[in-house]
């Protein structure tokens, strides 16, 4: 296997190199990525939305696999719970020799009761506490050589296909949790509406989130230069996206697809001509997984780190005697 | 993982295996993710910084430029002896960019020029280990800042130590340096010089070297073990590498026509030392392992180990020493550690106890005259 070993070194072994001008500095890819192969990855999606929306069949279909809380825990109950819960699940899965830890943390009960007031309050805590937690491990004297990342990289709302435009809760919750979280917006069962219908809601989502000032992934603000810009644009142009989600696998033109049929036709759930689960999947997954994690610790943990620096700044000041400075509280 | 009620979390093992189905498209696309990380860094680029030590005339400035492929001392001035009667060590930094292949890295060399060169070598190596530890002060400090958005890593990766040939093995200045440097940098050392050496003589001082090193407790850098799962030729090539060191090295910048090759090497009239034959030294094996395997690993080291060590010693120091001063503020901002200073506590514990009484006082008061107007 004398080509392996070339490969590294880039010379054939043992004669003298005639190349002048090769230093070998690019050899360095290659071995940050035969660390990160050996590390693996981790990635904590949430996703969040009124029971029935089909949050759980979305992330079984995203990664082709049981991941949801629906599937694995054997009491999934279909009642509605008094209080909006958190329910994390964590999977190691593998693809091609990467090895990834996933979890999903489903929100049961979110949007749910008659009186929805404060209901993002426990996410909002939620999403905090994994922040504290990581920076608890930040300060400690030992640090561990791999900070256990539990952070929610990515919060997927789900938007009830009215047909109409965002409804308050909607606005609600995505005004606060964006500026603390990546926030995907996506139009869940759009197998009800037409292809009008749809075209005519994106438009009216877009508005409002505009109206609203709720700036969602990928935000205009963290495109890092023009090509990132060109490629992040041509998304924002298209979300929300309007997915379908489906498990079952059918019979169609010869290939078994995943799809839901009904009485008029199959739809399937990776045809981007039925609805846009590929887009979803390919930005979510292989194109721009990793910008969504270091948006996450590059940006929102270090907006909540510094605020956690200044509270205690303060707090010292205060044990000082000091009079305090005017601090804004994070609104919950 | 138990929280507050309402957090519950469940962790499972699972491989993504083919279901029973034939369906398509079992790929969910995520072994991309390797890719997309190459991609930031690529367009970040990397940086590494290298120090150099050992006494002048060692050939380090010819073998930074040979391993680099740069000029870095263009315009350097060499001292006489005169000169260098009272002159100190000092610090210098060189910094060139170099790209190839569309990889940028930012290579900072560190040289320390004079060390080793006085009649009385006490302690040479100090303004070394200052300069050091202020590297890693500065990214303490950075990184416990406000702002990390662009952090400067200064840090020294490595450190190239050069071993005269025409001794026995280590002399006691290259003790005491080792020594004083191998828990603060990763010490590379390497017998400077080695074509005035036969290959029998090279072997004999190596192992000698090899003794001493582990006699005297100095922890140079070590290579990580190889993965069970390396194809035999790798695992070959690593025993070698680790065999063959200190490497015996050789250094040039120009090129000889030797065997009808033109080469680098060094012309002498009985023959043509070539340094790139790895028969002649160990240059090659020095470059690639610098270079082209452990670069990433060398950094990690001084990430994960020599600078943790660093830090949690200052934090420390820190700690005892606002105790000592009974003061609350710090330097720098830092929260209260799993810890918390007693004082600290107690001072917030009876600043919350004086609010809970003026509030019931408060309370009183309202309750009495509520009673009263009715």
């Amino acid at each position: 296997m004398a080509t392996s070993v070339g490969g590294l070194y880039g010379e054939k072994a043992g004669g003298p190199m005639l190349d002048f001008s090769y230093v070998g500095i690019d050899a360095i890819l290659e071995q940050m990525r035969r660390k990160a192969m050996k590390q693996g990855f981790e990635l904590n999606i949430m996703v969040v939305g009124q029971s029935g929306l089909g949050k759980s069949t979305l992330m079984n279909t995203l990664f082709k696999s049981k991941v949801s809380r629906k599937s694995v825990l054997a009491t999934a109950q279909e009642k509605i719970p008094k209080t909006v819960e958190i329910k994390s699940i964590s999977h190691d899965i593998e693809e091609k020799g990467v090895r990834m830890k996933l979890t999903v943390i489903d929100t049961p009960g979110f949007g749910d009761q008659i009186n929805n007031e404060n209901c993002w309050q426990p996410i909002m805590k939620f999403i905090n506490d994994q922040y504290e937690a990581y920076l608890q491990e930040e300060i400690n004297i030992n640090r561990k050589k791999r900070i256990p990342d539990s952070r929610v990289h990515c919060c997927i709302y789900f938007i009830p296909p009215t047909g109409h435009c965002l409804r308050p809760l909607d606005v609600e919750f995505m005004r606060r949790l964006s500026k603390v979280v990546n926030i995907v917006p996506v139009i869940a069962k759009a197998d009800t509406l037409t292809l009008e219908e749809r075209d005519f809601f994106k438009k009216k989502i877009r508005e409002e989130l505009r109206a609203n000032g709720i700036d969602v992934y990928p935000q205009k603000e963290f495109d890092e230069d023009a090509e990132d810009r060109m490629i992040n644009e041509k998304i924002r142009e298209m979300i929300p996206f309007a997915v379908v989600g489906s498990d079952q696998e059918y019979q169609v033109n010869g290939r078994r697809l995943l799809g839901r049929k009904t009485k008029w036709g199959t739809i399937e759930v990776e045809n981007i001509a039925h609805c846009e689960f590929a887009y979803l999947r390919d930005l979510l997954i292989r194109t721009h997984m990793q910008n969504i994690k270091d948006i996450t610790s590059s940006i929102h943990y270090e907006m909540y780190r510094v605020r956690r620096l200044n509270e205690n700044n303060t707090m010292v000041a205060h044990a000082n005697g000091i009079p305090e400075h005017h601090l804004t509280a994070h609104e919950m | 993982m138990q929280r507050d009620t309402g957090v519950t979390a469940v962790r499972y093992s699972e491989s993504l295996v083919a279901r029973g189905s034939l369906c398509e498209k079992q790929y969910v696309g995520f072994a991309t993710l390797p890719n997309q990380v190459h991609r930031k860094s690529v367009k970040k680029g990397f940086d590494f910084t290298l120090m150099v030590a050992g006494e002048s005339g060692m050939g380090k400035s010819t073998l930074v430029n040979s391993l680099f492929l740069t000029d870095l001392y263009k315009d350097r001035k060499l001292l006489n002896a005169e000169e260098r009667i009272n002159q100190t060590v000092e610090i210098i930094k060189h910094t060139v960019d170099i790209e190839e292949k569309g990889v940028k890295l930012k290579l900072t060399i560190v040289d320390t020029p004079g060390f080793g060169d006085a009649v009385n070598n006490n302690e040479c190596w100090k303004p070394i280990t200052d300069y050091i530890d202020q590297q890693f002060e500065q990214y303490f400090r950075d990184e416990s800042g406000l702002n990390r958005k662009n952090i400067q890593d200064n840090r020294v990766h490595c450190c190239l130590y050069f071993i005269p040939p025409f001794g026995h093995g280590l002399r006691p200045v290259d003790v005491e340096f080792m020594k004083a440097l191998h828990e603060k940098v990763n010490i590379i050392p390497l017998i400077a010089k080695a074509d005035c050496l036969t290959p029998n003589e090279i072997k004999k001082l190596k192992d000698r070297i090899r003794e001493e090193i582990d006699k005297f407790g100095i922890k140079v850098y070590q290579f990580p073990e190889c993965d069970s799962d390396e194809d035999e030729e790798f695992k070959q090539l690593d025993k070698e590498l680790k065999e063959c060191t200190p490497f015996a090295v050789i250094g040039s910048n120009t090129v000889v026509e030797a065997r009808g090759q033109r080469v680098r090497g060094r012309l002498y009239p009985w023959g043509i030392v070539e340094v790139e034959n790895q028969s002649h030294c160990d240059f090659v094996k020095l470059r690639n392992m610098l270079i082209r395997s452990h670069m990433h690993d060398l950094k990690d080291v001084t990430c994960d180990v020599h600078y943790e060590n660093y830090r949690a010693q200052c934090i420390q120091e820190m700690t005892s020493k606002l105790a000592q001063d009974n003061r609350m503020e710090s330097p720098i901002p830092i929260l209260p550690l799993s810890t918390p200073d007693v004082d600290t506590e107690k001072l917030i514990k009876m600043k919350d106890e004086e609010l809970k009484r003026m509030q019931e006082m408060l309370n009183k008061m309202q309750q009495q005259m509520h009673d009263k107007e009715q």
